[in-house]
């Protein structure tokens, strides 16, 4: 894989730009927005860090920009990746974007991977899907894949089962099969969360240098404010379906505007606290479900 | 980027697994599990017995002198009313299993042949069985929806049909014609149901798994979900129910035999001897207990062979 050819065209207009989204179950007591008038943007190069607690609706955000919404939910507003809207696209129109313009990861690198496979047929066959090459070619590109996710011997390891590795791995395996296609935009959908904090540390390491290799925009789903912090340089505050705060992380972190950004960053313990309970964020549910 | 935490020592010891063992060859690790096992190594032997016994059945005939058709009035007393000449019904160098009564049929040579017409049918009603119940279960599994909906009633309903009165009343009106073929899809209609069940259920908590989202995620289409991500996963549950379903088909050709609307005579099959021998019983129980014995053996054999099959890949890991 050669990076200058990158597809990246630097053309000075955002890589996403999302407008007035809003996803809608339809169920048999009426419509329930989970995601009501969201907008941001994503630049190339840059992290995005979605920030909310459990149905906050960010997991709906990133399923609506990949068009992998479930059945009965549905999208409005503006979508454009590259400039192009991708709301309303067909299946196969979207199926030609998913793993090769933008690809995602996951939270449990375990349940992520086929048992079935080795891991190397497993990244082979995501890169065949767009890519019409030999298997012996695609081998190749797996093995870069795998040495470029920093796995040992991957000559060897590319013929290994999921559950020969370890959760780190795991994970290594699923960026670098998010990776294969070179793809403009990644959504990291909790990708650390299954994981313990050393791990963590490692994982988000080789996030950020392989985004500095590649030039990928990319949007980091959380709920883990110290995490964002580390990665995101804008972030996007939700809950209740809505945006309750957007801005650069410093400002957020800095200056928070909104009581429940507050409240957020308030429940973070510290070790310096003198503290008999955790705090807890209270309720500040602002958006459809009542 | 912020800066992120230095290299950390656990960095290098995380290595996962050793090299060594190299992949699971799933069906490699199955066979290893089973073949510490006395009961599946009888079990497999007897099944592999009766195979090669109902393949070569014309070769055996050949060997042992008396073929299934030929009748042998020397070795039946018709003094007595068609007893078997000798002890135990007749059994000895010449009749390796005793004689029919009356007749004077081989018994030997007609275990063998019926071997064949029995393994013929319950084989093929498990391909044709397995076949459509992967698919139609699948479907209904896969797509859900109104494609579920009518897969799953018609199951419903056939499995909540009296099937063996209707096989009966079914078999005993059809004109004679192919009757090892009409067998076959008669249990066929009546038994893929109880696969495609399975594959449904398995199908619609494998299509919600992770991975399947991933390989949606990665671009993948429907068609490539099911092949590559679904069906493999089911593999082993597949052929666990096809193994275990062998037997009730043999024990149901028996028994659609022995009431007279299987396989007609002269052709020779297990549970239409038995039937026959009823009415002898008390004179000559080996024309009874050898049929028998054969029939029960290789139902017990490829139940114990699939029930260990369904143990040995179940506690897998790599399922």
């Amino acid at each position: 894989m050669n990076r200058t050819e990158s597809k990246a065209r630097d053309d000075g207009g955002a890589l996403l730009e999302v407008r007035g989204l809003t996803v809608t179950f339809g169920t048999p007591r009426g419509d329930v927005d989970v995601v009501r008038d969201l907008s941001f943007t994503v630049d190339r190069r840059q992290t995005l860090g979605i920030v909310g607690e459990s149905g906050s609706g960010k997991s709906m955000t990133s399923l609506a920009v990949m068009g992998l919404l479930p059945k009965g939910a549905t999208a409005s507003g503006s979508i454009r990746l590259d400039g192009v809207e991708i709301l309303g696209k067909s299946d196969a129109a979207l199926r030609k974007l998913r793993g090769n313009s933008m690809a995602m990861v996951f939270q449990d690198p375990l349940s992520s991977l086929n048992p079935y496979y080795t891991v190397g047929l497993q990244i082979t066959e995501a890169y065949r899907a767009h890519h019409n090459v030999s298997r012996k070619a695609a081998r190749a590109v797996a093995i870069e894949a795998l040495d470029r996710v920093r796995i040992k011997d991957p000559h060897l390891r590319i013929d290994h089962y999921p559950h020969q590795f370890s959760g780190g791995m795991r994970q290594r395996i699923m960026i670098a099969i998010a990776l294969c296609c070179e793809p403009d935009l990644v959504i990291a959908d909790e990708p650390t969360t299954a994981l313990d904090v050393t791990v963590q540390a490692q994982i988000l390491e080789l996030m950020a240098d392989l985004q500095a290799e590649t030039g990928t925009g990319m949007i980091f789903i959380t709920h883990d404010l110290a995490v964002v912090s580390q990665v995101a340089q804008d972030v996007v505050v939700m809950n209740g379906g809505v945006q309750v705060e957007a801005g650069s992380t410093e400002q957020i972190f800095s200056a928070p505007q909104h009581d429940y950004t507050r409240a957020l960053l308030a429940a973070i313990p510290r070790l310096d606290d003198d503290l008999e309970e955790l705090k807890m964020v209270g309720d500040f549910r602002t958006g459809a479900t009542r | 980027m912020t800066t992120m935490p230095t290299q950390l020592a656990v960095e290098t010891e995380e290595k996962g697994s050793p090299f060594s063992g190299g992949g699971p060859s799933s069906a490699r690790r199955v066979i290893r599990t089973m073949r510490k096992s006395p009961a599946v190594l009888f079990s497999a032997g007897f099944i592999a017995l009766i195979t090669i016994m109902a393949i070569a059945a014309p070769l055996l005939t050949h060997l042992s002198g008396w073929g299934p058709y030929e009748y042998d009035p020397s070795a039946v007393n018709a003094d007595l009313g068609g007893i078997p000449n000798g002890p135990l019904g007749g059994i000895g160098p010449t009749h390796w299993f005793g004689v029919e009564p009356q007749s004077g049929r081989d018994i030997f040579a007609r275990i063998a042949f019926g071997a064949q017409v029995s393994l013929l049918i319950s084989v093929s009603a498990t391909l044709l069985t397995t076949f459509i119940g992967v698919v139609l279960g699948t479907l209904a599994g896969f797509y859900g929806g109104w494609v579920d909906q009518v897969i799953s009633r018609l199951m419903d309903f056939l499995m909540a049909f009296p099937s063996l009165i209707f096989m009966i009343a079914l078999l005993s009106a059809l004109p004679a014609g192919n009757r090892p073929f009409l067998l076959v899809v008669v249990l066929s209609v009546f038994g893929w149901p109880y696969m495609a069940r399975v594959v449904r259920g398995q199908t619609m908590s494998l299509k919600n798994r992770e991975f399947v989202e991933a390989a949606y995620a990665s671009g993948a289409s429907r068609v490539r979900i099911v092949f590559r991500e679904v069906l493999p996963n089911l593999t082993g549950t597949i052929i666990v129910m096809a193994t275990l379903s062998v037997p009730g088909y043999i024990g149901t050709e028996a028994g659609l035999s022995f009431l007279g609307v299987g396989v007609t005579p002269p052709t020779a099959s297990w549970g239409q001897m038995i039937a026959s021998a009823v009415p002898w019983y008390a004179t000559d129980p080996m024309y009874f207990f050898v049929p028998g014995l054969f029939l029960f053996l290789t139902v017990l054999s490829f139940t114990v062979f699939g029930d260990h099959l369904s143990k040995a890949i179940d506690t897998g890991e790599a399922r």
